[in-house]
């Protein structure tokens, strides 16, 4: 499964192009100019660094075309999940690649892109439901061959807690602690546990390690840290922020299967 | 007992204080500081459920003010302990409160307006609303009054006792909304294939949601059209800007496709070929009918 990768840590001397995809840095007098393009569309940025490196790596599927949603839908065929077990299930999802400018042990996300074309759903009803990133995916049974350009593979541990039979269709997962790690493909673990046909809670597996991989920059944190900064006005506020550990799992309380609401 | 009268004009404050005893000291002590704390519990209980949600400066007047009344209750509520007669005060105190509620009742309306808006908090900062006849964005949300920029960019003030008991139309509560294109294509045009290009565009665009599933039917059989409906739902924050965009690809799409998307017209059938020039003598075959 071992396919060509962009993920990694470059200098600024760096080239890389690929089929849709060119990343560079060129070096003028003073200062250096990132360009990417991708798919036709192309990205510039002026840097004013000496001393730093450029990584790239797949991010959290959540920034394209614009960051509208913290949460990620993966659809897949329904499949019957039998009471009191535990079943693991293969799904992909889609990847968006992340460049972050590195220096002194800070780094900010200089240019997101993607080789997959968004798609954006609903989840539960337009007054209490929210906006989430969809993807199709096929369930698998074991890890599947993908594109880590394109797809990754989320590795999905499926609790059925309850005594009846559910049927599940959909997961959804929210940004926060969503760890992606990469290698020779792109992957994270996560956990779903039903409780009725209509609920269930997931969550990423953040702390797992995955043996032969890196763990990804995240997108999330490197935007979070603004967000703090400009909240750092209101007192309360920021102490808030800093002090009450962010939710990492998400309630799926509008069901699990293709039912939807009436609209 | 010698009771103190206000209105006197000899007011001997040694004499007051000749009659307060150590246990009328020690309540006016203890009822203070319950004030004092009952202040101090409800100023961090505002700090913490309004700090994001008012203005700084105006969450510290209300602060302020709600501190200085718990305060002046607990000195009203002492007062019998410092064995002065508040009678007088207390009606003087009335007729002035009497005049001061007369004339500010449309800013003290305004301002339990300004309070419950706050905590019900049916818009928000940024809201793109409609309140009467004004619509625009949400700018800011004063104890008075709420500012709002209209789409023009002209700014408004309106008070919120208006904003409280107005309908007030929120564009942007809800996640999504939807909206609707009406598309006349020709009679010559394939219908069915209309609708699968129609939905091919809308499954490229991102913020075209997958669900709700969009629909596309034809509507109506018009005049010189057959009308499609097309309704998408999309993040409420993005409806706007795909509204605009998608209906030119729309039409770009279609007309590409070999659907015509007609003029308004009348087809006119004409039971017997014309005369040939010149022969304009007999029009129809009724012959001598003139001109």
């Amino acid at each position: 499964m071992i396919q060509f990768t962009v993920y990694g840590t470059y200098d600024y001397s760096c080239h890389i192009s690929e089929d849709e995809l060119s990343i560079g840095i060129e070096r003028s007098d003073r200062y250096l100019t990132y360009k990417r393009v991708c798919r036709g569309e192309s990205s510039e940025r002026i840097i004013a660094s000496e001393n730093g490196s450029i990584v790239i790596n797949p991010v959290e599927p959540l920034n394209l075309p614009k960051e509208v949603t913290r949460y990620l839908e993966v659809h897949f065929n329904p499949i019957f999940i039998e009471p009191e077990t535990t079943r693991q299930l293969y799904l992909t999802f889609p990847v968006e690649i992340g460049v972050f400018i590195r220096a002194k042990e800070d780094y900010d996300l200089l240019d997101v892109f993607s080789l997959v074309k968004p798609k954006y759903s609903l989840y539960g009803p337009p007054d209490y439901g929210c906006v989430t990133r969809w993807h199709e995916s096929a369930i698998h049974t074991k890890v599947p061959d993908t594109d880590p350009l394109r797809e990754g593979v989320i590795d999905l541990t499926v609790v059925n807690e309850g005594t009846t039979w559910i049927d599940v269709s959909r997961v959804v997962f929210v940004n926060a602690g969503m760890t992606i790690w990469y290698g020779d493909y792109v992957t994270m673990s996560a956990r779903m546990e039903l409780f009725s046909n209509v609920v269930a809670e997931t969550r990423i597996l953040s702390a797992s390690e995955k043996p032969g991989l890196t763990r990804s920059l995240p997108a999330y944190s490197a935007k979070k840290v603004s967000v703090v900064e400009m909240v750092n006005q209101i007192p309360f506020y920021s102490a808030k922020r800093a002090f009450v550990p962010e939710k990492t799992g998400f309630l799926m309380e509008f069901g699990l299967g293709d039912k939807v609401a009436d609209y | 007992m010698t009771r103190l009268q206000t209105t006197d004009s000899t007011f001997d404050i040694a004499s007051v204080f000749a009659n307060v005893r150590a246990y009328d000291i020690v309540a006016i002590a203890v009822i203070l500081v319950i004030a004092v704390i009952i202040a101090k519990i409800v100023t961090t209980f505002m700090k913490r459920k309004l700090s994001d949600r008012m203005e700084k400066y105006e969450l510290n007047v209300l602060i302020t003010v709600v501190q200085w009344t718990i305060l002046l209750i607990g000195i009203v509520i002492a007062s019998p302990h410092f064995k002065i007669d508040l009678s007088g005060l207390l009606v003087a105190g009335g007729i002035i409160a009497v005049i001061i509620g007369f004339a500010s009742q449309s800013v003290v309306t305004n301002l339990v307006s300004g309070i419950f808006l706050i905590l019900e908090r049916p818009v928000k900062i940024g809201d793109n609303i409609c309140i009467g006849d004004v619509t625009g964005n949400v700018e800011h949300i004063h104890i008075l009054s709420t500012i709002i920029r209209t789409f023009e960019g002209i700014y408004v003030r309106v008070p919120n006792e208006k904003v409280f008991t107005s309908n007030i139309t929120n564009f942007v509560s809800n996640v999504a909304r939807r909206f609707e294109y009406r598309i006349g294509i020709g009679y010559g045009a394939d219908a069915s294939r209309a609708i699968q290009i129609i939905r091919e565009v809308i499954e490229e665009e991102p913020f075209a949601l997958k669900n709700p599933v969009p629909s596309v039917f034809v509507d109506k059989l018009g005049d010189s059209t057959v009308d499609l409906v097309v309704r998408i739902w999309a993040p409420s924050k993005e409806w706007y800007d795909l509204k605009m965009s998608l209906l030119l690809k729309l039409k770009t799409t279609l007309e590409s496709n070999g659907i015509e998307i007609p003029y308004p017209q009348q087809v006119v059938w004409v039971h017997q070929a014309l005369p040939p020039a010149g022969a304009c003598g007999k029009p129809g075959g009724h012959e001598g009918n003139g001109r």
